[in-house]
C-alpha cells in the first residue's frame, strides 16, 4: 500500500447525496435556470455589471489589463479585476488578470508588506486611513513559514478589501458622531460598492456582511454599529479608541458570546459540544475560534477555550494587547483577565477582576 | 449516463446520447433549464467530493454553489468536459471554507478507528493498517498547503489526471506534476513521524 492506496482508504467509497439533498441541491438551480428563462425585465446582478461597465472594464478587456494593478476611482472602489481563488478554466467573470503571479505564496513579512504596497493604491480607504496597523497584526500573528501560515497573494487582496470595510464602517460611524451627511454618504456608497466587488469575488458570498453594515448605517444604528465594528474589525487598525474604548470593545464581544454559549447550554444542560461550527450556528457574525483550529483568535474574535460539561471558558484580545476572559463554573461567573502564559500548555487561568458583569446586554 | 464507481472514484462518461456536457452548456446560454444536464450527469461527483473535503453539513451548500456559480459562468465554457471544470469551480470554493475542512480532518483523525469497518475494503489486514494510519493522515493533510491539497485530493480521491487537474485548477501539467510530489513527500514524512512507514518504505 502506498499513500496514495492508505489517502483512498482512509475515505472510502465517495458518498451519494439522498434524493432529498439531491432535490435541494437541485432546487437552487432550478430557480437560477428559470429565472434566466424568464423574459428579460431585470437582470439578477445589475449592480455587478453596472460597476464593470461604468469602469470601462469588460470582460474583453480584462486579458489586455493583465499584472496591471489600476488606481480606484469614484465609481470602483477595488480597482483590482480579481476573483481570489478563481483562476482557472472554472473560473468566470473573467481571471485574475490584474494580480501577477496570484497564487504567489508570501513567504516572509517583507514579502506581505511588498505586496500590500503593491495592492494599496487599488483599494480605497478613507482619507487619513492606511493599512499600517492591520498590517502590523497580521505580522504580529502570522507564521509565514508553515503552511498554516500560508498566505497567497490573492488572499493578501481580498483581505484589504475586508479591511476596507471596516475602515469605511469606521468612518460612518467618525462622520455621524460630527453630524457629516457627505462623510456618512460617502462611506455608504464605497461600502456598497466594495460589497459588490467582495460578493463577484466570492468572498462575501450573500453579501452578508456589508449588507448588515450598510442597514445599520441606513437605520441609524450607531451603538450597535460601533459595536459590530469593536468586535469584528479590531484586528484591522479601523477602530481608533484609547486603550479604555478598545478594551471595552473585547469586553462587549465577550459578554454577546456568553449569552451565545448560553443560549447553546439552555438547549441541552450543558457547554459540552460548543465548539466553533455550533457557535457559528447561534451567533453567525463572529469570527468564532477554539484552540484547535486555525487560526488561532486574534483581537475581535472571541475564542472558545473550554466547553466541557457546566464550565465554559472564553477568551478574547483587545487591540490594546489585554485578553479578557470570561469564566463559568458551576452556575457561577467569573469576569477578569487571562493570565499571562496560561492556555499555551495547561488549562486557561482566567483570574477576576478588570472588568464587571455587565449590568444589561443589548 | 455511465457513472460508476471504481474504489471510491467515480468515472464518469459524460455524454448521453450525443449530447456531451459542452454541447448542453452552450444550448444552455439560450435555453437555460439545458443546465439541468450538466447537474444531473455530475451532481454525486461534486458532492461526493466536497463531503470529504469539508463534511456533510457544508458540502450540500457548496454543491448547490457550485453549480450555480457555473451555470453563472456557463457563457465562457469552452470546453467538452465540464467536471475538471466543476471541480475547479468547487476547490476554489473549499478555499472560503477551510474552517470546514479542518473540521472534516479533525474528524477522520476522531472516527479512524471506530469506522474503519465500514469503510475499507474487504482486506481485513490492510483495512486495520490504514485505519491506524488515518489520524497521521489526516494530520499530514492538514499540514499541506491548500494548493498541494487540492491537487493530491483530486488525484487520491477522485482519481483525476494530471491533465484534468490542470484544467480544474488552471495550471501546467507539470506544476500538478510538482504539486503531487510535495504533498506525497509530506504524506510519506508525516507517516514516518508517526511510525507508520519505515525508512526503506519510500514508494513514490
Amino acid at each position: 500500500m502506498d499513500d496514495l492506496d492508505l489517502l483512498r482508504r482512509m475515505v472510502g467509497e465517495a458518498p451519494i447525496p439522498d434524493e432529498s439533498t439531491r432535490a435541494r441541491m437541485r432546487a437552487s438551480l432550478d430557480e437560477r435556470m428559470e429565472k434566466a428563462a424568464a423574459p428579460k425585465g431585470r437582470r439578477s446582478r445589475p449592480a455587478l455589471v453596472a460597476i464593470l461597465v461604468a469602469a470601462g472594464v469588460g470582460i474583453g478587456t480584462l486579458a489586455a489589463a493583465a499584472g496591471v494593478i489600476r488606481h480606484w476611482s469614484e465609481t470602483e472602489p477595488v480597482a483590482i479585476t480579481v476573483l481570489p481563488g478563481y483562476h482557472g478554466p472554472g473560473s468566470f467573470e473573467g481571471n485574475t488578470l490584474d494580480i501577477s503571479n496570484p497564487e504567489g505564496v508570501i513567504a516572509s513579512a517583507a514579502e506581505f508588506e511588498a505586496t500590500v504596497a503593491e495592492f494599496a493604491p487599488a483599494i480605497r480607504l478613507p482619507s487619513g486611513h492606511d493599512f499600517r496597523p492591520w498590517v502590523e497584526h497580521v505580522e504580529r500573528v502570522a507564521d509565514f513559514t508553515t503552511a498554516d501560515g500560508a498566505m497567497r497573494r490573492t488572499t493578501v487582496a481580498s483581505s484589504m478589501v475586508f479591511v476596507a470595510e471596516c475602515h469605511w464602517g469606521q468612518h460612518w460611524a467618525d462622520a455621524d458622531r460630527v453630524g457629516d451627511s457627505v462623510g456618512k454618504s460617502l462611506a455608504i456608497d464605497v461600502l456598497s460598492g466594495i460589497g459588490v466587488w467582495s460578493q463577484g469575488a466570492g468572498i462575501d458570498i450573500d453579501g452578508y456582511v456589508v449588507r448588515i453594515l450598510v442597514q445599520r448605517m441606513e437605520d441609524g444604528e450607531t451603538v450597535t454599529l460601533q459595536q459590530f465594528l469593536g468586535v469584528n474589525c479590531g484586528h484591522t487598525g479601523s477602530v481608533i479608541g484609547t486603550p479604555a474604548e478598545l478594551d471595552g470593545f473585547a469586553q462587549d464581544l465577550l459578554t454577546h458570546a456568553l449569552i451565545a454559549a448560553d443560549q447553546f447550554a439552555k438547549a441541552g444542560g450543558t457547554y459540552s459540544g460548543f465548539g466553533v461550527l455550533e457557535a457559528e450556528k447561534v451567533a453567525p457574525v463572529f469570527a468564532w475560534a477554539a484552540p484547535d483550529f486555525m487560526p488561532v483568535a486574534g483581537p475581535g474574535q472571541p475564542n472558545i477555550a473550554v466547553a466541557d460539561g457546566q464550565r465554559l471558558v472564553l477568551t478574547g484580545e483587545s487591540e490594546s494587547g489585554t485578553i479578557y476572559c470570561v469564566e463559568v463554573r458551576s452556575g457561577a461567573t467569573t469576569y477578569g483577565r487571562v493570565v499571562s502564559g496560561s492556555g499555551i500548555d495547561t488549562d486557561v487561568v482566567c483570574e477576576a477582576g478588570g472588568w464587571e458583569a455587565p449590568s444589561s446586554s443589548s | 449516463v455511465a457513472h460508476r464507481a471504481i474504489s471510491g472514484v467515480h468515472v464518469l462518461a459524460t455524454t448521453t446520447g450525443d449530447t456531451t456536457d459542452g454541447e448542453a452548456i452552450a444550448a444552455s446560454v439560450a435555453d437555460p433549464p439545458r443546465f439541468g444536464q450538466v447537474f444531473d450527469r455530475h451532481v454525486d461527483a461534486i458532492y461526493g467530493y466536497l463531503y470529504r473535503r469539508v463534511g456533510r453539513s457544508s458540502a450540500e451548500e457548496l454543491t448547490s454553489e457550485t453549480f450555480a456559480r457555473a451555470f453563472d459562468g456557463r457563457e465562457r465554457f469552452t470546453g467538452a468536459e465540464a467536471l475538471p471544470w466543476l471541480y475547479g469551480i468547487a476547490s476554489n470554493l473549499i478555499r472560503h471554507h477551510v474552517r470546514a475542512e479542518r473540521r472534516q480532518l479533525a474528524a477522520y483523525g476522531r472516527v479512524a478507528s471506530r469506522d474503519a469497518g465500514g469503510q475499507m475494503d474487504d482486506d481485513v489486514e490492510g483495512r486495520m493498517d490504514a485505519a491506524a494510519m488515518v489520524p497521521a493522515l489526516a494530520e499530514a493533510l492538514k499540514r499541506l498547503r491548500l494548493d498541494e491539497r487540492d491537487v493530491l485530493l483530486m488525484h487520491a480521491w477522485q482519481g483525476l489526471s494530471y491533465r484534468d487537474i490542470a484544467d480544474a485548477l488552471g495550471i501546467a501539467t507539470g506544476t500538478v506534476g510538482s504539486r503531487l510530489t510535495r504533498a506525497r513527500a509530506t504524506v510519506r514524512e508525516v507517516l514516518h513521524e508517526h511510525g507508520h512507514l519505515r525508512e526503506d518504505n519510500s514508494d513514490g
